[in-house]
This record gives C-alpha cells, sequence and structure tokens, in this order.
C-alpha cells in the first residue's frame, strides 16, 4: 500500500512539472508568433528562420563552455574538493565574460557593415534580418555569464540566490526580445547601451547576494594553467552544436525556397516534417559519433565512458526517429489535410506548435523511458508509458487548442493585453523551472548529472582498473557515511561494490570496457529514519547473470567461496539486465 | 594495508592495519611465508586496526585456518569490528573461527 502511495506521489508531482511544461512552451511560442508577426512584419518566420542557424551557434558556443567547466568540476567533485570545483567555476565567469564581449561586438556591428556594403535594407528580410541580429547581441554578454554563476549558487547550494539566478535569466529573454521587437526601429542605441548596462548592474547584485551569503568564490585565485583542458574538453560539445547549426541552416534555407514560391501551406510543412526529423538525426548522429571520437582522444576516462553510452543511446535513437519521419512523410499531409491553413497565420502556426511537438516529444519521451528503464537501470516502466501518452499527445494538443482559442481573442485586441501574455508566458517557464528544481527527478539541463549526484543522493564513478575499482569502493563507503547510511550498510556497499566491479574487470574482456557504478541513497519507504541503498552497476564488457550463476551455484562449501557470494549473502536484493549491449546489476541494500 | 608480524616461538601474530581489499590480498599472500613455516602452530591474527576485508581476504584468513588446523594448531581473530564480525555472521565464517575480543 505504502510502494503504491509512493509511486502515486512521484507520478502527480511529474504530471504536475509536465503540465507547467507544456503550458508555458505553447504560450511562449505562440505569443511569440503573434508578437513577431505584429511588430516585424510578413517576413519574420523567414528572418526568425535564418536567425535559428545563429543562435544555435552561440547557445553552441555556450554549451560547450558550460560543459567542459561540469565535466572538469564533476571530476573534482567526485574528489571531494568542492574548493577546487569552485575555482573552476570562478574561471569561468570570466572567460564567458571576455568571450561574450569579443562575440557581443562582432554580433553588433558587422551585420550592419555587410548589410550597408550590399545595400543595407535592400529588402524588407534583410533588414528584418539585420535588426535582429544587433538585438541578439545586446543580451549576448549576459547570456554567457548568468549559466556560468547559475552553477555556482547551484552548487553553493543557496535556494534563495539560485531562485534570483532564474528570474535573471528569465529576464535576460524578456528584456532581449522587447529590444529586438519593439525598439530597434527606434533610437537603437540608447536603448542596447542601456540594456547592457541594465544586466550587469542585476548579474552585479546577483554575485553580490552570493558573496554575502557564502564567501566562497574568489576571483584572485584563478587556476588559468586549466585554460587548455577547459578548451578541450570543449570540443565535443562544439562538434555537436556546429552540426546542429549547419543543419538548421540547410532546412531554412528549403523551408525558405518554399515560402519564395509560396507552397509553405500547413500541408506541405507536414510532409516536410517528416523529411526535417530525418535530415536532423541523421546530421545528429553523425556529428555525435565525431563527437564521441573527439571525447575518447582528448578527454580524460569519465568523460570516455560517458560518451561511449551516449554513443549505444544515440543508436537507438537514431532507429526511432528514422522509422517515425518516415511514416510521418508518407502520411502527413493525409494527418492534417483537413486543416489546410497557411503556416503565417495564427491557426496555422498554433498547429505547427503542436506538430513540432508531436514529432519530437513522441521519439524523445519514448527514448528517454527506455534510456532510464535498460541503461541507467531506474525508472518506473508502467507510468513511463503513461507519461508518454499524456507529455507526447494529451497535453500538446489541449494546451495548443487553448493556445489557438485565447489567440482569437488577442487578434483584435491592442498592445497591452499583447504584452500581458508575452509576461505570463515567461513567468509560467520562470515557475516551471523552479517547479522542476523542486520535483527533483527531473534535472535541470544547467547543471551536470554528476555535480548534481553529488550534491544530493546519489554518487556515479567511472572505474577502469581493479586499484580504481577499489578505490571507488571506498568512495562509495564514505559517500554513504556522510548521506546518514548506517556504517554497516555503507560498509556493504563497499563489499559489493568492489566485488562486482573487480568481476567486471577481470572478465570484461574488452579493450574499451567501461564501468559505470552509481550509488543512491533514500530514505527507506518502511522505515524514514533508516536509508535504503541502491547500488547499480553497469558496464559493456562479456554477458555474466550473477543471478542465475548463484542459482546454479549456491553458497554450500566453504572452499569454494567468492566474491559473487559474498554479495549475495549480504545484499536484500540483487537483479541483471543486459540491453544494448549495456550490463546493468542492480543491488539494493 | 600494513601488517606487522611477530613470532615467539611456535605462536606467531599477525596485525593488520587499514583496509584489506583484493589488490591488498594479494601483497599480503606473499608476505606469508614466515608464518607457514614448520614450527608454528598457531596464529592470532589482531584485527583492531582492519578496517576493512573483501572476500580476497576472506579466502586468505580461511586458508590460514585450514592450514593451522590441519596442523592440529589454531587460530584466533582478535578484536574484530563489528561491520567485519557481522559480514563474517552473515556469511557463515563466524562460527568458524576463535574470535576474541
Amino acid at each position: 500500500m505504502r510502494e503504491r502511495r509512493y509511486i502515486i506521489d512521484v507520478f502527480h508531482r511529474n504530471i504536475a512539472a509536465m503540465l507547467f511544461f507544456f503550458l508555458s512552451t505553447v504560450i511562449v511560442t505562440f505569443v511569440d508568433s503573434i508578437i513577431i508577426s505584429r511588430y516585424i512584419g510578413t517576413h519574420a518566420m523567414d528572418a526568425n528562420g535564418i536567425m535559428a542557424t545563429y543562435n544555435k551557434i552561440i547557445s553552441t558556443l555556450i554549451l560547450a563552455l558550460t560543459t567542459s567547466i561540469q565535466l572538469m568540476s564533476a571530476k573534482v567533485l567526485g574528489k571531494g574538493q568542492k574548493e577546487e570545483a569552485m575555482k573552476l567555476f570562478s574561471m569561468s565567469v570570466v572567460f564567458a565574460l571576455a568571450v561574450s564581449l569579443v562575440l557581443a561586438s562582432i554580433t553588433f556591428f558587422a551585420p550592419y557593415s555587410i548589410a550597408r556594403f550590399f545595400g543595407a535594407y535592400a529588402t524588407p528580410l534583410r533588414e528584418t534580418v539585420v535588426r535582429m541580429l544587433m538585438g541578439s547581441a545586446i543580451g549576448l554578454p549576459a547570456m554567457f555569464v548568468a549559466p556560468q554563476m547559475m552553477r555556482i549558487l547551484q552548487l553553493s547550494g543557496n535556494t534563495k540566490s539560485l531562485f534570483f539566478s532564474m528570474i535573471a535569466l528569465g529576464s535576460v529573454n524578456v528584456m532581449n526580445d522587447i529590444i529586438v521587437v519593439k525598439f530597434l526601429g527606434g533610437d537603437m542605441f540608447y536603448f542596447t547601451l542601456g540594456s547592457s548596462v541594465a544586466w550587469y548592474v542585476l548579474l552585479g547584485i546577483l554575485h553580490a547576494i552570493y558573496r554575502h551569503d557564502s564567501n566562497k568564490l574568489s576571483f584572485h585565485y584563478l587556476p588559468w594553467d586549466k585554460l587548455g583542458l577547459v578548451l578541450k574538453t570543449s570540443l565535443p560539445t562544439m562538434f555537436a552544436g556546429f552540426g546542429e547549426a549547419t543543419k538548421v541552416l540547410l532546412l531554412n534555407l528549403v523551408f525558405l525556397h518554399l515560402s519564395c514560391r509560396e507552397s509553405l501551406t500547413l500541408a506541405n510543412f507536414a510532409r516536410f516534417s517528416g523529411l526535417y526529423a530525418l535530415i536532423s538525426l541523421f546530421a545528429v548522429a553523425v556529428v555525435n559519433s565525431v563527437s564521441v571520437m573527439v571525447a575518447i582522444y582528448v578527454v580524460e576516462k569519465n568523460a570516455k565512458a560517458i560518451n561511449l553510452i551516449r554513443k549505444e543511446a544515440m543508436k537507438m535513437l537514431l532507429v526511432v526517429m528514422c522509422s517515425i519521419s518516415v511514416v510521418l512523410f508518407i502520411f502527413g499531409k493525409w494527418v492534417v489535410g483537413i486543416w489546410c491553413h497557411d503556416v503565417t497565420s495564427v491557426e496555422g502556426y498554433s498547429m505547427l506548435v503542436c506538430l513540432r511537438l508531436l514529432l519530437v516529444s513522441v521519439p524523445v519521451q519514448a527514448f528517454v523511458m527506455f534510456y532510464n528503464k535498460y541503461i541507467t537501470g531506474v525508472g518506473h516502466y508502467k507510468f513511463g508509458v503513461i507519461q508518454i501518452i499524456l507529455s507526447t499527445f494529451v497535453f500538446p494538443v489541449a494546451f495548443t487548442a487553448l493556445g489557438a482559442w485565447i489567440g482569437s481573442f488577442f487578434d483584435g485586441v491592442g498592445d497591452e493585453a499583447t504584452w500581458i501574455g508575452y509576461f505570463v508566458g515567461h513567468a509560467a517557464s520562470l515557475a516551471m523551472i523552479l517547479v522542476y528544481s523542486k520535483v527533483g527527478d527531473i534535472p535541470l539541463h544547467f547543471i551536470s548529472k554528476e555535480i548534481r549526484s553529488y550534491q544530493r543522493n546519489q554518487l556515479a564513478l567511472c572505474p577502469i582498473t581493479q586499484d580504481e575499482a577499489v578505490e571507488t569502493a571506498e568512495k562509495m563507503q564514505v559517500f554513504c557515511n556522510e548521506h546518514g547510511v548506517s556504517r554497516k550498510q555503507s560498509y556493504l556497499v563497499s563489499l559489493c561494490c568492489e566485488e562486482l566491479c573487480n568481476n567486471v574487470v577481470e572478465a570484461g574482456h574488452d579493450n574499451n570496457l567501461m564501468i559505470r557504478v552509481r550509488v543512491l541513497c533514500e530514505p527507506s519507504k518502511e522505515n524514514p529514519d533508516k536509508k535504503t541503498v541502491t547500488l547499480t552497476i553497469q558496464d559493456n564488457g562479456s554477458y555474466f547473470d550473477p543471478v542465475r550463476y548463484y542459482e546454479q551455484h549456491p553458497f554450500v562449501d566453504r572452499d569454494c567461496f567468492t566474491g559473487l557470494h559474498l554479495v549475495f549473502k549480504v545484499a536484500h536484493d540483487v537483479k541483471y539486465v543486459t540491453a544494448f549491449r549495456m550490463n546493468t546489476s542492480i543491488i539494493t541494500l | 594495508m600494513n601488517t606487522k608480524v611477530t613470532i615467539d616461538g611456535s605462536a606467531a601474530t599477525l596485525k593488520l592495519i587499514g583496509r584489506l581489499d583484493t589488490p591488498s590480498a594479494v601483497a599480503l599472500e606473499s608476505e606469508l611465508d614466515p608464518i607457514k613455516a614448520e614450527g608454528i602452530t598457531s596464529l592470532l591474527i589482531d584485527c583492531s586496526e582492519l578496517s576493512y576485508i573483501s572476500s580476497s581476504g576472506m579466502r586468505i584468513f580461511f586458508t590460514l585456518y585450514k592450514h593451522f588446523t590441519a596442523k592440529g594448531g589454531s587460530l584466533v581473530l582478535k578484536a574484530l569490528n563489528e561491520e567485519i564480525k557481522e559480514v563474517f555472521e552473515m556469511t557463515g565464517f563466524l562460527s568458524i573461527y576463535t574470535v576474541e575480543d
């Protein structure tokens, strides 16, 4: 009964988070489309598409920088060196600021000069693109610096500061959009200057709050010697991001072509969506493979292990997405043929949002569920299925219909109502992030798994050799002790970890052997004062089912005593799952 | 892990300090020759500073137990900590050893 109540509680919390997510996504996208079409003009869709390429490149740079910092911090945090992680983040703030200022200058001045050279604003589309680019330069520094600072705040565990940082990031988006769509036609220079100053004041206040609270961040002892390593670890993400940007550029060129021929109807878009998904996945798969190879050569073994899992996962994703893409390509026109609106109309755009959600959400959600279930060995299968149905079909369609209905009112309403809707949408986004952070089961995208794990109740490490397996076992014991697990239980965790990892190392028979060990400490469902510890060991070595082996060779003679017998004697439960060439042992203690 | 061996006539004492994990067990095995020598019939393993023992370590204990009982001697484990004692109990090894506090 308690088990059931616990699962239902988790499920309800997930549903609440998903509701926020889809509601805010649809509202923001919907209101964005209204604003773009109203204030920028009929070429807004095309200009927006072209800008998407540029945005992808910028976000890739931001992501590459933050990923490399995360990776390095995860390693030092794994060794318990929190101070060292703080130094890394300190450096990242300075570095991000420097990079962003250079990029912002280029973004602000280059498009205007180029446009003037070719005959500035000769076409409405070119004018729109130039204005959008110049506007986007304004928010760049804040966009680069804010994620770095958020990580510092997240690491400090300061909830109040985290809240402020989220408000700051949300404000970055809102203010940037205001400048782009509302003021670029007017006296642009003063607005951009004023906004930039406002960003730094905002971030400065945030920083001051943080320093006042914890006083752990200091710029005077930055480890500049690690700068090279930061750049090297950024490479895989850069590969993936630039690949994504190239894909967006190519696809938008096709969209532009269709648009010029005045044939971009919803029915055409539906057919094109299948092709879009197909190209997307091939591009991502190819680029990801390259990034994996780069990761293997330039990053140390933790990243190697993580990327090997990603490589396996990508193959699976590719198969699923290709199948869906083919079906959509063939039947897309029939599926949405009954609407047949122009995509630039409010109703058409709503439908387009719906289609995008369906196309992206179905395979990704399915993939995430299978990934969680079979690769990481966690997750509730049945509830995963219900979540997919709700999140991919029910919520998007319902909210899109709601958006279309609201939009019909906005058509005849003035600017004020539109702006109110715009702010409400962003407020919903912020609320969604906060709900996600509270729910706990859904990762915040801006913080690495390792850091999040260490902060909360789980630790993941990747040993390769026998010595590392022993070291990992010792760390797991210390971690459990520090997280309220009894001395005896912590001891048993260490014991099971060492025995099973040693078995994998000795019998793995693979040059690219990868082991990932994760320990999760949770309050016991029966007795909240006690802890339940789940030890998960994944490897890509030879198949060996310890459960079956134990059943065939039970412990009857002390002469035949092995580490495996020890594990079965001390563990509460042992499970073994093999999927996608990954073996997973799940031990409950 | 560190070890300290003292031999007093036919009695030997082996003091284990630290963690007896798989690599340590391999190293320990090579240090046992003086203890297994002809004239020694009893062994006291001092575990007061032993914080951890893996299955490899437990196998060494069992091998030593068989060695000394075959000679008509004895093996005594001294000052096992709570966790190690519990593991020995769970695996059924505790009942065969003589344990001193």
